[in-house]
């Protein structure tokens, strides 16, 4: 069939309105040119041809469409562009992160043009220029022996060094505090995320049932789900979704993006959104059971096959190595877990390292999501069938449904089907018993929501960022760390990093100083003295003594120049004699040096709380109120000097220093000349010359040329780090060097930054040469659909002008 | 497929090389501000750690030099010191010690010989005065011990003087020695009654004066009598003598344990006032022989050190200075007069002008430092008859005769040791120059690595600024001109 008399004017009217649809879409385009994620639209029109067959076909009929239909609006984007922008996007807010992060600690530790030009030391310097002073001060003082105004100064740059030290400790620990502020910014961030593409998900999902394509719905999804994957990465999938009979759905699903480079590890693929569930972030850490290890279920079960253990004893050891989690009581015992959901979650101060968790899944009403699996059939014997089975005659098929299998909540449903042999021509026998059945079985899962705990390495983006910037501490991680977290951590530099090399630096520092400000005098062979008389009655300096075989030996500081007779008789007045052996000593790290020094203190070794006493110098009282006489009175030798720097200005206690407490000792701040100048007095005397300054010199050697060890164990709370050495060198080297390791840092990070966002830059013009707006785009299918409207209302006219002839004028004479 | 270029991309790839273009030229005008080619350790890493190191190093330097100048300051002072001491000792002027010397030994006639032990005897505390020098607030010569006076004139303790209580204490020790009971023992000069010993006079018990004058071989002569009274007149009767304490027979009265201080005559006293003034360096006497003065003088001269770094490359041996590696600064005033202690057996040949023989003796107790020579030389002129002139005693010529010996070994070994001196000062001074170019070496290295070239930083700035302006105006006509602009309706 023909088209109709006035079907030219519906193809002019379609054609009117599609031209008139297509100005729209492109005014729409051109209008959102500047609007954030917008996707140009595309109109979809279609030519419309009336299918269907004449009853009577004739030959000649030509079948002509009967004009443009606009079908719908599609908008034009690729998916695989927006895969890669959020992968690199992720990288791009990782490094980010880090990088801003490095940049304010080097607005601290960077002593590159810092300083006080006018005073001529070139403005480059702080704390690295202080040591330089330091070391001037005493050799200063090494010239100048014995004048106090020299010790003053020395005092005031060490104090100045200290007040650096701290200063750059409290900013640390308030870049810290900023970082942890902006990661937890960056969880609730993440959080708003989610919801907002789940509540737009519902809302597409609506538009999509109701015949809308919601395309600036999925704009505003876009935009979000691109601002998330800089947050953290996400893999989105998009899949179909059946909600009523035949009728589908499209649904956004959100996982993590698999960043843990350990592959049998899956919680770094854990679901974040699916259609209208979605899950949220937070800090915390299920208390895990330390005796966890399933591995040694089939040695346990051995073990009871063999009969060595019982039934009971098995149940109690299975259970303890198969529940991974541990549940804290009220009575402060803890239980065993298996399920994530039973056990106690770490969080704050428990949870140091600021370990992720992900929520169950919810829907806005709450629901909790339920996941699906099924497993493949597999076929089974008679035998394998379970008892009691209760088989539909009608469809030959069981169906046995577990509850809160393979977890609470859970439901596994297995259904087993049946189908009679086949004889030999291949027809169905008739069966009379269970074993003329072929068998199959098939297990569906209705898995529900659960949380999920994140390990250290399965997410990626400026989450990440910050939280290695707040957790990583390269040389100074725990061991256990990088054995069963991250074997990487070791190489991984964040904030904690960079305070704990401060630390030991201040730590190590004060430590050197103190020791070698305090000790014995010696007469120049050596040997310590102490007061005596000679015949005339006069005071003068005799050698401190040990009686070995009923001989008066000299003690001399060289432990090695010793024979081994005094050696041991040493060992012996400070209770490391036998039964301790060299090794014992060795292992407790007692040294010739603490011998001595433990002989002329008057202490003794107590092996049970392996440390020398009496510690202290001074009589103090123990936790009862009872007094504890201090070694000063039982000392053997003339002790000189004392602790310089201690952890608190108002005390001398000289243990665990950091850069924070680093201070000058009360001791110091109240006695002028407390610093040692020598150890060596003249001959017969108790004094060392007023100008002798053999103990500067050496003070001054350890501070500018001493190579140390910086060993991560030295610090209190760090004792299962490495005990290798992060850095050899002297205390400026030392600063030296965390400056370089923050330089190296930051240009790597810089370098890698640059490489993401070009990257990122690279993919995103790509997608905007796919889904963005363009002038001349826009202006052809302005001409486009303009000329299309005039052609559309030319034809109207044409139809009108014909039918008008056919009409009135057709069949009239004049 | 040709990539679409739209406009929202065109204006993205704009606006990232604009903010980089912009980005390059703020670098650009820091470089050329802070005239540095790095202005954190982020830029250049490496570059930053290499600069620390050399400007640490640079500090070092001129710490090092501040130091070297300290001490040839110190040097210059001990080089004016003992040019003064050096005209004194061998320059022949009348107001030398020099001068003084060869005078005396010109048979001076009258009170001449007086006048000159005067002169010499103040001549010697010139000396002494001389050694003291300062600079600053430090003695030169006195070691290590730089805040002390290392030359001082002091009432002489007496070296065997033995505490009676600590004499008593060592008595009491049932393992004694039998040589060390004597040399306890005789820290006390009398016997009680109860044989137990004293130094009080009034606990010892008395036995009658013996005339130790008697010819005992002529008993029954007058004078010959066994005692003394009172008043020194022999008598024959025990009761009739003078009651004297009895002596201790261990007392060795030539050590004089007992008493604290030796007079001029080497007789004990235990008033302070009445000891003889001596020479003391750094507290000791210059002229003992006391094993405990000499181990302290030996300690001093050889033992003892003050290392100064003046950047010879400071290293430590098991927590001590390597002594080549550092600067020993410890000028002992000792070393440059002549040492310490004092000769013994001394020959000595007088021969007489009158009748031309040669008379011999042996002298002791010589002293080897210079400062106490003149002293003494000083000491035996005073004691010349003031009239004529004359020895007080022909040991004194000898002795004077051996001293001035000494005083020309002295001399000899003075000039050797201004010697040295020089040497050092020398060191001291090519080591400021060597400092000093170190210094100007370091700068120049450091500078040479951070400061950027000028005309390099302007040319980048301006550069870079017009790379900017042309990206502003490339900015411009970026969205200028579209089909839209053409369509025409």
């Amino acid at each position: 069939m023909g088209i109709g008399t006035f079907g030219s004017f519906t193809q002019a009217r379609l054609a009117i309105y599609a031209a008139q649809t297509g100005l729209s879409v492109t005014g729409n385009n051109i209008s959102n040119i500047n609007t954030p994620g917008y996707t140009r639209q595309r109109l979809d029109q279609v030519s419309l041809y009336v299918n269907g067959s004449d009853r009577y076909y004739a030959e000649g009929d030509i079948r002509v469409g009967q004009g443009a239909l606009v079908k719908s609006l599609s908008q034009i984007r690729s998916p695989y562009l927006d895969i890669r922008y959020r992968t690199v996007s992720a990288d791009v807010g990782y490094t980010d992160a880090r990088l801003s992060g490095l940049d304010q600690i080097a607005d601290i530790l960077d002593e590159v043009g810092k300083g006080d030009e006018s005073k001529g030391e070139g403005g480059f310097g702080i704390l690295g220029l202080d040591f330089g002073k330091l070391a001037a001060a005493l050799r200063d003082m090494e010239d100048q022996t014995g004048h106090q105004e020299y010790d003053k100064t020395f005092r005031q740059i060490a104090s100045n060094l200290i007040a650096r030290f701290n200063t750059y400790a409290n900013k640390l620990e308030e870049v810290k505090k900023n970082t942890i502020a902006e990661m937890k910014s960056n969880v609730r961030d993440i959080n708003n995320y989610l919801t907002s593409i789940r509540t737009l998900n519902e809302e597409i999902r609506k538009s999509e049932i109701h015949g809308d394509p919601a395309l600036e719905l999925r704009d505003e999804r876009n935009r979000q789900l691109d601002a998330l994957s800089q947050l953290i990465d996400i893999n989105v999938t998009y899949s179909e979704e059946e909600i009523a009979g035949g009728m589908f759905v499209e649904k956004l699903t959100v996982t993590l993006d698999n960043a843990n480079p350990d592959k049998t590890v899956h919680t770094d693929e854990a679901l974040l959104i699916d259609g209208v569930f979605s899950a949220q972030l937070s800090f915390g850490t299920p208390m895990l059971n330390p005796d966890y290890d399933p591995e040694k279920v089939d040695a346990l079960k051995q073990e009871l096959d063999n009969g060595n253990i019982t039934q009971a004893e098995y149940d109690a050891q299975y259970e303890k190595l198969t529940s991974q989690y541990l549940k804290k009581n009220e009575d402060g015992t803890t239980s065993l877990a298996s399920d994530i959901r039973d056990a106690t979650i770490l969080t704050d101060g428990e949870n140091p390292l600021y370990k992720l968790m992900i929520s169950e899944l919810t829907n806005k009403r709450g629901d909790l999501h339920i996941g699906g699996s099924s497993y493949a059939a597999e076929s089974l014997l008679a035998k394998d069938l379970p008892a009691g089975i209760n088989w539909n005659l009608k469809t030959n098929t069981a169906t046995v449904e577990e509850k809160d299998v393979p977890a609470p909540g859970d439901t596994t449903i297995t259904i087993y089907r049946r189908q009679p042999k086949l004889d030999a021509n291949g027809n169905p026998i008739k069966p009379t018993k269970d074993d003329d059945y072929t068998y199959t079985k098939q297990v569906y899962e209705r898995i529900v929501t659960k949380p999920v705990a994140l390990d250290d390495n399965d997410i990626n983006g400026e989450l990440q960022g910050n939280r290695e910037l707040i957790t990583e501490a390269g040389e100074f991680t725990d061991l256990d760390v990088i054995a069963g977290m991250d074997e990487g951590a070791g190489g991984k530099r964040g904030i904690p990093y960079y305070q704990r090399a401060l630390d030991l630096l201040a730590n190590q520092f004060a430590n050197v100083l103190n020791e070698a400000n305090q000790g014995f005098l010696t007469d120049p062979s050596g040997n310590y003295v102490t007061a005596g008389k000679n015949d005339a009655g006069e005071e003068i300096g005799v050698p401190v003594t040990i009686t070995v075989n009923g001989v008066e030996e000299k003690v001399n500081k060289d432990w090695d120049s010793m024979s081994a007779a005094v050696q041991e008789e040493l060992k012996n007045k400070t209770g490391l004699g036998a039964p301790l052996t060299d090794q014992d000593l060795k292992d407790a790290g007692i040294t010739g040096k603490d011998i001595l020094n433990a002989y002329l203190k008057g202490q003794e070794y107590d092996t049970t709380e392996k440390k020398f006493i009496p510690e202290n110098r001074e009589d103090t009282t123990d936790a009862a109120g009872n007094p504890v006489p201090g070694w000063g009175q039982k000392a053997r030798g003339i002790f000189t000097g004392g602790v310089l720097f201690s952890n608190n200005p108002g005390n001398n206690d000289p243990s665990d220093i950091t850069a924070a407490n680093i201070s000058i000792s009360n001791l110091w701040e109240k006695t002028n000349n407390l610093l040692v100048a020598s150890f060596t007095c003249v001959e017969n005397t108790t004094k060392p010359a007023s100008g002798a300054s053999e103990s500067i010199t050496h003070m001054r050697y350890l501070l500018e040329h001493q190579e140390f060890e910086f060993v991560p164990t030295t610090l209190k709370g760090y004792e299962n780090a490495s005990g290798e050495p992060m850095f050899e060198g002297t205390f400026f080297q030392m600063w030296n060097g965390i400056g370089t390791d923050l330089g190296e840092d930051q240009t790597q990070t810089s370098t890698d930054l640059q490489t993401y966002y070009e990257r990122a830059l690279s993919i995103d013009t790509d997608r905007d040469s796919v889904s963005s707006v363009d002038f001349n785009d826009e202006a052809m299918n302005l001409m486009m659909y303009a000329k299309s409207y005039n052609a559309a209302c030319r034809l109207m006219t044409t139809i009108d002008s014909v039918l008008d002839k056919l009409i009135n004028n057709t069949g009239l004479t004049t | 497929m040709i990539p679409r270029m739209t406009t929202v991309g065109t204006l993205k790839n704009y606006r990232y090389s604009l903010n980089r273009s912009n980005n390059t030229m703020t670098k650009s005008m820091n470089t050329v501000l802070t005239r540095r080619l790095f202005n954190s350790y982020g830029e250049d890493p490496a570059l930053a750690t290499r600069c620390f190191q050399i400007r640490h190093s640079y500090w070092r330097a001129n710490s090092q030099l501040n130091v070297n100048e300290s001490l040839r300051h110190k040097y210059d002072v001990a080089w004016e010191a003992t040019s003064s001491m050096s005209t004194d000792l061998y320059a022949l002027a009348d107001d030398t010690a020099y001068g003084n010397v060869l005078r005396s030994l010109n048979q001076p006639t009258g009170p001449g010989r007086t006048a000159l032990g005067q002169s010499l005897e103040a001549k010697a505390k010139d000396l002494a005065q001389i050694m003291n020098s300062r600079y600053g607030e430090n003695y030169v010569f006195a070691g290590a011990d730089t805040l002390n006076a290392p030359f001082t004139w002091e009432r002489l303790k007496n070296p065997d003087y033995i505490d009676p209580e600590i004499a008593q204490e060592k008595l009491a020790d049932p393992n004694l020695s039998a040589d060390e009971r004597k040399k306890y023992s005789g820290a006390f000069q009398y016997m009680t009654a109860a044989n137990t010993l004293t130094n009080n006079p009034a606990e010892a018990a008395t036995t009658p004066k013996v005339n130790d004058k008697a010819d005992w071989t002529k008993p029954n002569e007058a004078g010959n009598e066994y005692f003394l009274d009172k008043n020194g007149n022999p008598v024959t009767l025990p009761a009739d003598a003078l009651q004297v304490p009895v002596e201790n027979p261990d007392y060795d009265q030539e050590k004089n344990a007992a008493f604290k201080y030796l007079k001029a005559d080497g007789t004990g006293t235990n008033d302070k006032n009445e000891a003889k003034v001596g020479l003391c360096y750094r507290g000791v006497p210059v002229d003992s022989n006391a094993p405990a003065d000499v181990e302290k003088m030996e300690y001093f001269l050889n033992g003892e050190s003050k290392y100064i770094d003046v950047g010879l490359g400071h290293k430590e041996d098991k927590g001590e200075a390597v002594s080549s590696t550092v600067f020993d600064s410890a000028l002992q005033g000792t070393y440059y007069t002549g040492g310490y202690g004092t000769k013994n057996g001394v020959e000595v040949e007088i021969e007489d002008p009158e009748t031309g023989r040669t008379e011999k003796m042996t002298v002791d107790n010589i002293p080897k430092n210079v400062i106490s020579v003149v002293y003494e030389m000083g000491q035996i002129l005073q004691r010349c008859d003031k009239d004529s002139g004359a020895w007080a005693s022909k040991e004194d010529q000898f002795r004077f005769k051996a001293l001035v010996d000494e005083y020309e070994d002295g001399c000899a070994a003075f000039r050797e040791r201004w010697t040295e001196m020089d040497t050092q000062t020398g060191f001291l001074r090519d080591n400021s120059e060597l400092l000093t170019d170190t210094s100007y070496s370091l700068q120049q290295q450091y500078m040479e690595l951070e400061d950027v070239d000028p005309a390099a930083a302007i040319s980048d700035l301006m550069f870079a600024r017009y790379c900017y302006d042309a990206a502003l105006k490339v900015g411009n006509s970026v969205l200028s001109q579209s089909l839209m602009d053409y369509i025409n309706f």
